[in-house]
């Protein structure tokens, strides 16, 4: 199950992460806050009905999330602006 | 030993010692041809005096044999007035082949008197070892060859240029393809000037005629110490042709004599004196070479090559080569995907040719998923979705207020005096943290909002399955991005200044005068017509003709392009009243019956919402993004300033023929002005040699089986429509005025500062571009019928030709008496 859990988190996580990055953005403050507030509750309801157990799970989700977010930032500079 | 033969006594059987381009002379000579007189140096005179030379190593200076300047000094006086100026012109043994050209690769010399004939002809000699020189031979593979070298007596030309026997860019088109400018023809041939250019059919009468911009010559009158130096054309002659049509017809007829002559196509350089036709030079069109970057499989990335059909010039290639991924690589000022990269990640069933068209956006048959691909390419979608679908969400609701925000990261980054042109280009289009709010990635943003093509294509399938009945030539209407378009508010605005000059006697008379920056000038300060322009550039001064490139000149300093603009708007017949709003609506209406069920109709509206908001997120990030180029641009030009004020560079504009490293050597004096000089030179030609060829759309891949229909032209359909009308070649926006309401806009190319001509067209054929491409968004938006991606369009139809689209289909319809192919 706990495979599942974590499948499942990963697009939380980068739906999550990314309103919580849209609020930082000023674009929609509001908007933004209550996209982040309804994907906090979904999460919050999965380890209402899964347990603690489950946490690592989504701690590991969010942080595969970050990892490739910011290797994409920094591997994508450091591709882009490589020269041949 | 003979070292100097008269040039009309040597022909093609003495190239091993004149080399090929005085054996041709010769040649032409003793066929009647009005060669000037001079004499050739042998290549015998170069072995004598440069025995044992290393190919690779310049020799010193040789000191020149008495009897070889007692035999040039006779030449000479035997046949000279003691004032006689002179071309002292290199002719390789290996130049000017059917293979290799050299052109530029080495000196030419103007205006020598007779006492520094040796001297002239000693730097010609050391010329093969200059590093444009080694550059090209390492290049072709080539070996040294003894140098021969022409002296001929100086041709004062009013006008000069360049024929071709056929057009270079599609060998089976006889026509003769001529272009001029004002003066020498060196002007030209080293790209300082955009030329004049005329077509003469094969029966000798001229076809097309386009005006270039001549903004300098070289003075083919010696002046005191003018001579053989670049100065201004004078205001009124910028704009008017150098040639009449007798001049061009006289040119053909002579360039197709030159072809018979040596029975194979020929470029020939030719000048005017005194309406004498001198012919200077004549060699074989050269065979397209295959550069070693060409091996790899590759297809034109079409979002950056429809903007402009030129290529990058090479500071531009070099920056964007810095910032742009490594998925593709630029050949020749333009960037290429690399097939094969991509076809290991798309799961597609089809052959090369057909993934390659995909690839090029065009319409394909719906490809087939292959399975076995298929887990790779969800894997990789999956990554990306993780890696980059923060991102993505930010991107999908961004307000216009908050694009606003660039302007505060571009004046800062304009006022920093600390950052050069590399670190600013990098720092803004790539931001600098990943924390950093989303107005720092407008570039990035307007690459991924190209993501309303793919929900496109899922709207069409949705609609196919859902309502058959609908007519999807409305799905521009139903998703038109109206007024919240910069581009269309910026079209808006130059009517509007428009309006404000026809409404003013005064101010219309400057503006269509042949001075009209001057004569605007004239007006009062406070006129509205100038604060509305000052309110205009203020908004929209940084956008221009080919705005990605670095090198062009932006609204803001080359106001006369948009006058020209606001020119041709001022006969305009007044638009019917914006009803595309209207248009929206009864497409929705007519969407809303078609559909059965309440969610489906939810669904439909809720993606028709989505691709609305990505193409005006494109538009809008694109006049975003020029911003960037434009602080760039002008870091570019304060060092240019500063290069200029102390000598290293001679000529402004050459800066964009060098790359940022040389830039960087040049300022610390690593780099020598004289080899920048040469390098400049090298590049021009082989730019000028980019530009007047279409890019090839693949390297590599086999080619589409023709997509010509008989008797039409074949494209993509960016608007549906059908529209019949007198064709308009234009090849720069510059050229507005010659457009009539109701005409087929036929160019090789469009980008947003093209925008201001559509609303009075009745079509538009483009002969670059996509379904997502500039002009395919914006015929949308006014609902012309567009075609683009009609390759040869420009080449094979007339300017005045009676054409008919058929924008629904695709198809081009020629006259039917049309021979030109």
């Amino acid at each position: 199950m706990v495979i599942a859990v974590y499948l499942v988190s990963l697009p939380l996580a980068v739906a999550l992460l990314a309103a919580l990055f849209a609020v930082r953005d000023g674009i929609n403050a509001s908007w933004a806050m209550v996209r982040a507030a309804t994907y906090t509750l979904v999460l919050l309801c999965m380890v209402w009905v899964g347990g603690n157990e489950i946490l690592p799970w989504i701690g590991y989700a969010f942080a595969t999330v970050i990892t490739l977010h910011l290797a994409a930032f920094y591997l994508g500079r450091w591709l882009f602006t490589g020269t041949e | 030993m003979q070292w100097i033969h008269p040039l009309d006594r040597v022909d093609l059987t003495h190239v091993q010692h004149v080399g090929g381009k005085a054996a041709r002379l010769g040649a032409m000579a003793q066929a009647g041809f009005d060669v000037p007189e001079g004499f050739v140096i042998t290549a015998d005179a170069f072995r004598a005096h440069l025995p044992n030379c290393e190919p690779d190593q310049r020799p010193a200076p040789p000191r020149l044999q008495s009897e070889f300047l007692s035999a040039i000094a006779e030449a000479v006086g035997s046949a000279f007035p003691a004032q006689t100026r002179f071309a002292v012109r290199s002719s390789s043994v290996n130049e000017d082949g059917a293979e290799t050209s050299f052109a530029g690769q080495h000196e030419t010399y103007y205006f020598i008197d007779n006492a520094h004939i040796g001297e002239a002809v000693v730097d010609c000699w050391l010329s093969l070892w200059s590093e444009q020189a080694l550059a090209y031979r390492r290049t072709w593979g080539s070996e040294l060859q003894p140098m021969a070298v022409i002296v001929q007596r100086m041709v004062q030309a009013d006008r000069a240029g360049v024929s071709f026997s056929q057009d270079p860019n599609h060998p089976g088109d006889r026509r003769t393809v001529i272009e001029s400018t004002w003066g020498l023809g060196a002007a030209l041939v080293d790209g300082h000037v955009s030329p004049d250019r005329t077509l003469v059919d094969r029966r000798g009468r001229v076809t097309h005629t386009r005006i270039g911009d001549k903004r300098v010559y070289i003075p083919g009158t010696q002046d005191g110490e003018a001579g053989g130096r670049m100065a201004a054309v004078a205001h009124d002659q910028r704009d008017v042709a150098t040639l009449s049509a007798q001049d061009a017809e006289r040119i053909s007829e002579t360039t197709q004599q030159i072809r018979t002559l040596f029975g194979h196509p020929v470029d020939v350089e030719w000048a005017f004196e005194n309406d004498h036709l001198r012919i200077l030079q004549a060699r074989p069109i050269t065979a397209s070479g295959t550069h070693p970057e060409e091996r790899e499989r590759l297809v034109l990335f079409k979002p950056v090559a429809e903007n402009f059909s030129e290529p990058l010039s090479p500071l531009s290639e070099d920056l964007f080569r810095r910032v742009l991924p490594r998925i593709g690589r630029f050949v020749r000022g333009r960037f290429y995907l690399k097939f094969d990269l991509l076809r290991a990640l798309l799961p597609f069933k089809l052959d090369d040719a057909a993934l390659a068209d995909l690839m090029l956006l065009r319409t394909v048959e719906t490809p087939q998923i292959s399975l076995r691909r298929l887990p790779r390419t969800l894997a990789m979608l999956a990554a990306l979705y993780l890696a980059n679908g923060i991102f993505w969400l930010r991107s999908a609701h961004i307000t216009e207020k908050a694009l606003e925000k660039v302007d505060a990261v571009t004046r800062s980054a304009r006022e920093d005096h600390n950052l050069d042109a590399l670190t600013t280009f990098k720092r803004l289009l790539h931001g600098s943290h990943p924390l950093q709010a989303m107005h720092h990635f407008v570039f990035q943003i307007n690459v991924s909002a190209g993501r309303y093509f793919v929900l496109l294509s899922v709207l069409k399938r949705m609609l196919a399955r859902w309502a058959p009945d609908f007519d999807t030539n409305a799905i521009p209407n139903l998703c038109h991005g109206g007024n919240d378009m910069l581009s269309t508010r910026m079209v808006e605005a130059i009517a509007d200044l428009a309006t404000l000059a026809s409404e003013d006697d005064a101010c219309r008379a400057a503006l269509t005068s042949p001075s009209a920056l001057e004569d605007l000038a004239r007006l009062d300060e406070g006129h509205p017509f100038l604060v509305a322009l000052e309110s205009f550039l203020t908004s929209f001064g940084h956008r221009g003709s080919r705005e990605i490139e670095l090198a062009a000149a932006r609204w803001q300093e080359d106001v006369g392009a948009l006058l020209v603009m606001i020119r041709s708007q001022l006969d305009a017949q007044e638009r019917p009243a914006d009803n595309a709003y209207a248009r929206h609506l009864a497409a929705r209406d007519q969407l809303h019956q078609a559909l059965s069920s309440r969610w489906k109709r939810r669904m439909v509206d809720h993606l028709v919402r989505r691709i609305r908001y990505y193409i005006v997120l494109r538009e809008n990030t694109r006049h975003y993004h020029t911003k960037l180029f434009d602080v760039v641009r002008n870091k570019l030009l304060m060092l240019e300033n500063d290069l200029l004020a102390t000598g290293a560079l001679k000529i402004s504009g050459d800066l964009f023929y060098l790359t940022w490293d040389e830039l960087q050597d040049l300022s610390n004096g690593t780099l020598a002005p004289v080899d920048a000089s040469a390098l400049v030179r090298n590049r021009r030609v082989h730019w000028q040699a980019a530009a007047s060829q279409p890019p090839p759309d693949r390297y590599g891949i086999p080619p589409t089986v023709s997509r010509s229909a008989e008797g039409a032209l074949q494209g993509i359909c960016a608007c549906p429509g059908t529209a019949s009308g007198t064709a308009r070649i234009i090849l720069h926006p510059r050229e507005a005025d010659r457009l009539q309401p109701g005409d087929i806009l036929v160019a090789p190319y469009t980008d947003p500062t093209w925008t201001p001509l559509f609303p009075s067209l009745g079509g538009i054929v483009v002969e670059l571009g996509s379904y997502l491409s500039h002009a395919g968004t914006i015929a949308r938006e006014y609902q012309i019928p567009c075609i683009v991606d009609v390759a040869g369009c420009v080449a094979r139809i007339q300017d005045g030709d009676h054409v008919t689209i058929d924008a629904v289909n695709g198809l081009v319809h020629l006259p039917e008496d049309s021979e030109r192919w």
